[in-house]
């Protein structure tokens, strides 16, 4: 009788040690507490103090940078009352596994602050979609803080075969469209319009979206290109900020305040 | 690599003096394994690259696997081919029992379901991604328990473990050695082996 007892709580010990066994490169099996990553971390940055200056850390491109991101983290950690959150620009795995956003989120989790992803197109293929909407929540969302919309967009278009839904441009014309008139407008997508991934026959679409928002849209953050980039969309008026990849141990400080904005670079 | 070479030069230098002299389709062994990326559970059969009766194998071993949605999140069927060396480096329990410290091999696994493709969507550009996602290529060390047949020295049933990792989790670590660990790219699987012979 007793044997059957400790049969059933070896058996359970094994059954429940998830990291112990793989049975597939593909699984997605988060614990609890790793699954809408980002939604949990919206609710801590709903409940910071306002202040004058928002300051935001803008990381990119993790992917199979691990030992990277960790120095960046203990840079962070020793500067972090500068912040007020972190985000990451997406291309957050290499290979779109779980397991790999696991491993980000193992090692962003000890930054002092939030932090917030948007998707990149490394975390896309195969079952990377469902992986990251389980780990990190929906592709699309946006929340507002201290009279500021930030947006979050999927725009990695190549990954869905140029489908023309991706980006969702009812989406995101409804985020625009339904702001108050006082309220800021920041955008975070991976890729922006000029990237070659980025579908053509929504572009134009897309900048002209942005374009409506007038002077409330402040500007566009994007990843993907492994380098510091800023420029304006042609045809419009619309800045946008490219900060670089984990590897480059740099990233970007913004800093946007009641009439104005800069980033500033810095080097880990 | 170290085990990669050597599990090489053994291929090379034992295959020729003991391999079997006709070929048999009947299998020499029927398999089980439960994790090690051929899905929850999977099981089928295989052959001894060398002779059955003797305590050194060359095990190669196939597998249908199945993992349900319930438990790895995805569906998953996969077909995998698993090439073990076991040594003849034992210690006798009693007469019908033997433990093997020690064995090395490599795997394929040929997973296939709805997000599975063999080659990427042809919108990508030539070499976008240099991996396949429906293949994996891993290696494995491990060992075991064998149950001797009646009273012969012949193994019947090997009940072995494997600690088993695939070419993206190698990628990964050989560039993060800080962060990651053979730990963290080293799973546990286990399974047993029944031979027919």
């Amino acid at each position: 009788m007793r044997l059957h007892y400790l049969f059933y709580a070896v058996f359970s010990i094994l059954i429940t040690a998830c990291d112990l066994f793989e049975y597939s490169a593909h699984q997605i099996t988060p614990d609890h507490d790793e699954k809408d990553v980002n939604l949990r971390n919206i609710d801590k940055i709903l409940s910071l103090p306002s202040s004058d200056t928002l300051k935001i850390a803008f990381i990119s491109d993790s992917q199979r940078f691990y030992d990277e991101t960790e120095s960046f983290v203990h840079h962070f950690n020793s500067v972090s009352e500068d912040f007020d959150f972190v985000i990451h620009g997406g291309d957050i795995s290499d290979f779109g596994l779980a397991e790999e956003f696991l491993w980000i989120n193992d090692i962003l989790s000890k930054l002092d602050v939030p932090y917030l992803t948007v998707i990149g197109n490394h975390d896309v293929p195969v079952y990377g979609h469902r992986a990251y909407r389980k780990i990190f929540g929906p592709d699309n969302y946006s929340f507002t803080w201290n009279n500021h919309h930030f947006i979050f967009l999927n725009t990695n278009s190549l990954e869905y075969g140029f489908n023309g839904l991706i980006p969702d441009l009812e989406w995101l014309q409804k985020q625009i469209s339904e702001r108050q008139p006082s309220e800021k407008i920041i955008l975070i997508s991976h890729m922006g319009p000029e990237s070659g991934e980025f579908d053509p026959k929504l572009a134009a679409g897309y900048r002209s979206i942005l374009n409506s928002a007038g002077d409330n849209f402040l500007f566009a953050l994007h990843g993907h290109s492994h380098e510091f980039k800023k420029g304006i969309y042609p045809k419009t008026n619309i800045p946008y900020w490219i900060t670089t990849s984990m590897d480059d141990r740099a990233f970007t400080k913004i800093r946007i305040w009641e009439d104005g904005f800069d980033f500033k670079i810095i080097e880990f | 690599m170290k085990t990669i070479s050597k599990f090489i030069l053994i291929l090379l230098f034992q295959i020729p003096f003991e391999s079997k002299s006709q070929i048999d389709l009947q299998p020499d062994f029927v398999n089980f394994q439960y994790a090690g990326n051929f899905g929850f559970i999977s099981f089928g059969g295989g052959y001894d690259l060398l002779k059955p009766e003797k305590p050194t194998h060359l095990n190669l071993g196939f597998y249908f696997g199945y993992l349900p949605e319930k438990i790895g999140g995805i569906e998953e069927y996969s077909l995998n081919t698993k090439l073990t060396y076991i040594p003849d480096v034992r210690i006798d329990i009693n007469d019908k029992v033997d433990l093997n410290f020690f064995s090395v091999g490599l795997f394929i696994n040929y997973a296939f379901g709805d997000n599975y493709f063999n080659r990427w969507s042809s919108h990508y550009p030539d070499g976008y991604y240099w991996w396949t996602p429906s293949v994996r290529f891993g290696v494995f060390v491990g060992g075991g328990l064998n149950i001797k047949k009646g009273n012969s020295d012949k193994d019947f049933i090997s009940l072995y473990y494997d600690f088993s990792t695939h070419d993206l989790e190698l990628v990964s670590y050989v560039q993060n050695t800080d962060y990651l660990s053979p730990l963290s790219i080293f799973n546990l699987s286990l399974g047993a082996i029944i031979y027919l012979r």
